[in-house]
């Protein structure tokens, strides 16, 4: 028989907001430990917990990002566990009445087609504090730390809409894109900003029943999700095919061995209303606020690139892909270059650039204006190709405009027809047998010969101008 | 003498300058006093000292009260076993004395110690330091032989605070005026409502309220109307299955890591640490509540969901009572006053405090009034004595003055 996955997504998505979502203590979980703490956030006997403004005004722009609808009435629960990584016994979640329901996000299929999948509802919760273990000395001990207690999380949960782990990295990349592009998270599964637990099941191809689920979890990468839920797929697969039953449980993804493996399952209890963080209310004047503080998001935003700076699709799509690079090709664009130029500059010149130095845009001395200089000086023929890259280089190592170093270094190009005429001789004389091969339909040899060119002009001769010289003087 | 009532004295106890600079206040050891032992009398916070004080502690610093020291209380705030905080109004060692009421415990104090006992609106005072197990109940109780210093205590504690966000700024606004305005005077028509029926449904005895309610009913000026709460006789089961359950969720914090009490048995994990260190820190009171509330959280959780339906529809029915009549007259008990060891069962609680947990469902304010209390006079008997009026929400400073005047008429200073 053949089978199909039922894939849902439950991702935590930590809030960059100042502080911690009930509390004023510092939101910077990696400081030294329990230095952000406070008695709301260390849970202590008689103290209120106090919703940050600012958490929930990020969280509703980042589910307006994701097409949420948001609830004019949500609230808070106590979920209650009992772990030491949760010392009051109960964890502030929203899970009767959520902040956001419904929404969905765009991606592309394995074919290449455009796939929506739905969001079941996300809502705002408090992190739970640290687990430190120390097996080094004689008696192992487990250390808390505070600082990430009560840090604000969003946890969006999908409807079970995948079928396969391309679907679910694709998503992730898709939401990641969009909840960065509004500032609110960085997202990063890599740095634990944003978590993933996967649940899966498995049924007959074509049918709409959904079976016992396993919830996976511990991938701190898009491509463990996608590894851990290939293998999950076999796993429950190959066990079905042996007649074994899928019990309901939660796995453990081992990046190392590339298995899951079974682990034990915290207790959990119901949830009841939180009695002291009142329920809140939002007014349609407020969510208006909210609305036109969501920035233009990628999808918009490559319509208009296509249509405002003539760029190709594929181009639009990488120029929006991060709100911040998007910003930088606007500002260059705006500073005078060419959006075509700049776009493909960008992408094959300045990013590996960044890489290497190790750089990122909002830091790196290559400014809008200075990128822009650069890349008008190659749309007048003023330096060629070969200098501008030389030209970011230094841009990257030293002050000063591309105009200041390209004469500095002499990287003008020559295009003057007199020292290129000269120029141009030598190289046929010297070449003689290219110059037959060319003469006898090789067209391969103007190649060459303009490359003699350009290395006997160190790099600097105009090449439009010294093929155009060559055939003129070869026709 | 002041050690057998205080388990902790304040060595620096002394007036500032303010409306309460002559007021001596005691307060219980659930609500917070910074650097004082604050163990809500259970062994679970053995040793806690609190960081802060809780915010209406502050307030009445400011305003030049005395703290004079911690009273003792029943185990976080359940129940009366053991509770000293009326003695040290009768024994004249304080003016005013704080008490947290969940379920009534302040107004049954003040009772049974011959003094009154003031509960105010839900959310007119601050909560924030409070240490109690039901958070959509508790109210800083307050006793006093004198409702003046009830008021001014009130007015001093009360008002928004940025820590405590559950209180309503509009309520709050109307509660304060209240007390700056004159207030109704001894002569305006007074409507008294009594809860028809208020005893069969719940097996109690009326006759001592009746002969009350005719005392007052011969006052000038004084109509008794009858009015109808829905639900009233469902109130107590409603308050045990909310109340246990809130419980068992806020307790969870006492799990003996960070303080309290910690069991010294060898254990295998840190599940059978909090197992037995919870066994060795709660009494048997609070054990059997924070069961019951385990019980309707994890087994019947549809009972939780009802139970909050019928509270809301109590606070609709209660309201609409309060607007035809000024105040509702009740007992502030009726049947048997559990008064020993065996007040350390969930029904006994429940039988002490069934007429009065109804303003803490609602959040309404409540005073009670004390019968004639003699040195032979029985727990129950001054229970059964006492009156509790419950006003509408927010209007406090009406509640009390209205019971300065019915206080008067019972004992025939009218
Ligand atoms: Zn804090």
């Amino acid at each position: 028989m053949k089978y199909e996955a039922v894939i849902g997504l439950e991702i935590h998505i930590q809030l960059n907001s100042a502080t911690k979502i009930f509390c004023d203590c510092a939101n910077t979980p990696g400081d030294d430990p329990n230095t952000n703490v406070c008695p709301v956030c260390l849970w202590l006997p008689g103290a209120l917990p106090v919703l940050s403004r600012e958490v929930l005004e990020k969280a509703t722009i980042a589910c307006l990002s994701l097409n949420c609808e948001i609830q004019s009435e949500s609230a808070f629960d106590q979920k209650v566990y009992y772990y030491p990584d949760l010392p009051k016994g109960f964890q502030l979640s929203q899970a009767h009445k959520p902040l956001a329901k419904k929404g969905w996000v765009e991606i592309q299929d394995e074919q290449g087609r455009p796939k929506r999948l739905r969001l079941h509802h996300v809502h705002m919760e408090e992190d739970v504090a640290k687990l430190v273990h120390e097996t080094e000395g004689r008696v192992p001990i487990s250390l808390v730390d505070f600082n990430r207690a009560g840090t604000p999380l969003i946890e969006v949960v999908t409807e079970p809409d995948f079928r396969s782990p391309h679907d679910a990295m694709e998503f992730l990349k898709a939401i990641r894109n969009q909840v960065r592009y509004t500032g609110c998270a960085e997202c990063s599964m890599e740095s634990g900003t944003m978590r993933c637990d996967a649940n899966i099941s498995i049924r007959p191809e074509g049918s709409d029943q959904l079976n016992t689920k396993v919830e996976v979890k511990n991938m701190n990468s898009i491509h463990h999700v996608g590894d851990a839920i290939a293998y999950e797929i076999k796993r429950q697969i190959d066990a079905v095919n042996n007649n074994e039953p899928i019990i309901l449980h939660t796995r453990l993804w081992d990046p190392e061995k590339r298995v899951t493996t079974a682990m034990r399952a915290k207790f959990e209890g119901p949830c009841i209303p939180d009695p002291s963080v009142p329920t809140i209310v939002l007014d349609d004047a407020w969510l208006e606020t909210m609305k036109s503080r969501l920035p233009e998001m990628p999808a918009q935003k490559v319509k208009r690139f296509v249509q405002d700076y003539s760029l190709t699709h594929d181009e639009a799509v990488l120029m929006s892909s991060e709100r911040g690079l998007s910003e930088f090709f606007e500002s260059v664009v705006t500073h005078g270059a060419p959006p075509r130029m700049t776009a493909g500059w960008i992408a094959t010149q300045l990013l590996p650039a960044l890489k290497a130095h190790q750089q990122t845009l909002a830091e790196t001395r290559v400014t809008p204006q200075r990128f822009a200089s650069l890349i008008q000086l190659l749309e007048k023929d003023e330096i060629n190709s070969n200098s501008a890259k030389s030209v970011l280089e230094k841009l990257f190592e030293m002050d000063g405009t591309p105009e200041e170093i390209v004469e500095k270094f002499g990287f003008r190009q020559v295009s003057d027809a007199a020292d290129l005429a000269k120029l141009v001789d030598q190289v046929l004389s010297d070449n003689a047998s290219a110059v037959e091969n060319y003469k006898n339909g090789n067209k391969k040899s103007m190649g060459f010969l303009v490359g003699q060119a350009m290395k006997a002009s160190r790099g600097k001769a105009n090449p439009k101008l010294v093929q155009k010289m060559i055939k003129d003087l070869l026709a | 003498m002041e050690s057998e009532i205080f388990t902790y004295i304040n060595a620096s106890a002394r007036p500032g300058t303010g409306p309460m600079e002559d007021t001596r206040v005691a307060v219980e050891s659930g609500i917070s006093v910074e650097n004082w032992p604050t163990d809500a009398q259970s062994r679970a916070l053995e040793n806690y000292v609190a960081l802060e004080d809780a915010t209406l502690i502050t307030r009445l610093r400011d305003a030049g009260a005395a703290l004079k020291g911690r009273t003792a209380m029943g185990e976080l705030g359940l129940g009366l076993d053991g509770d000293t905080c009326g003695d040290a109004l009768t024994k004249g060692l304080s003016d005013v004395a704080l008490k947290i009421d969940t379920t009534g415990e302040a107004r049954m104090a003040a009772a049974i110690s011959g003094c009154f006992g003031f509960k105010p609106t839900y959310g007119l005072i601050p909560r924030a330091g409070l240490i109690s197990l039901i958070p959509s109940m508790e109210c800083c109780g307050i006793l006093s032989n004198s409702l003046e210093a009830i008021s001014t205590t009130t007015r001093t504690m009360g008002g928004v605070d940025e820590r405590d966000p559950s209180m309503d700024p509009d309520g709050i606004d109307q509660a304060m005026a209240g007390f700056d305005q004159s207030g109704p005077s001894q002569d305006d028509p007074l409507i008294v409502g009594v809860i028809r029926d208020w005893h069969t449904a719940m097996g109690l005895e009326d006759k001592e309220f009746k002969a009350a309610v005719k005392k007052i009913n011969t006052a000038a000026g004084i109509e008794i109307k009858t009015v109808d709460i829905k639900d009233f006789s469902l109130a107590r089961t409603v308050h045990n299955i909310i109340g246990t359950v809130e419980a068992s969720s806020s307790a969870g914090r006492f799990d003996s890591v960070r303080y309290g009490h910690r069991t010294g048995a060898s254990v295998k994990n840190w599940n059978e640490m909090y197992i037995h260190s919870r066994g060795e820190s709660f009494g048997p009171l609070v054990k059997a509540y924070l069961f019951q509330g385990g019980y309707f959280q994890y087994r019947d959780y549809n009972a939780f969901l009802d139970a909050c339906r019928i509270r809301a529809r109590l606070m609709a029915s209660l309201e609409k009572a309060l607007e035809s009549v000024d105040l509702i007259v009740l007992p502030v008990a009726a049947g048997a006053v559990v008064e020993s060891e065996a007040s350390n069962t969930v029904s006994g609680f429940y039988d002490t405090f069934s007429l009065t947990l109804l303003a803490n469902l609602t959040g309404n304010p409540s005073v009670s009034i004390p019968g004639a209390v003699s040195p032979g006079t029985t727990n129950g008997d001054a229970a059964r004595k006492a009156l509790q009026l419950i006003g509408p929400r927010f209007d406090d400073a009406g509640l009390l003055a209205r019971a300065s005047r019915i206080s008067d008429i019972l004992t025939g200073e009218v």
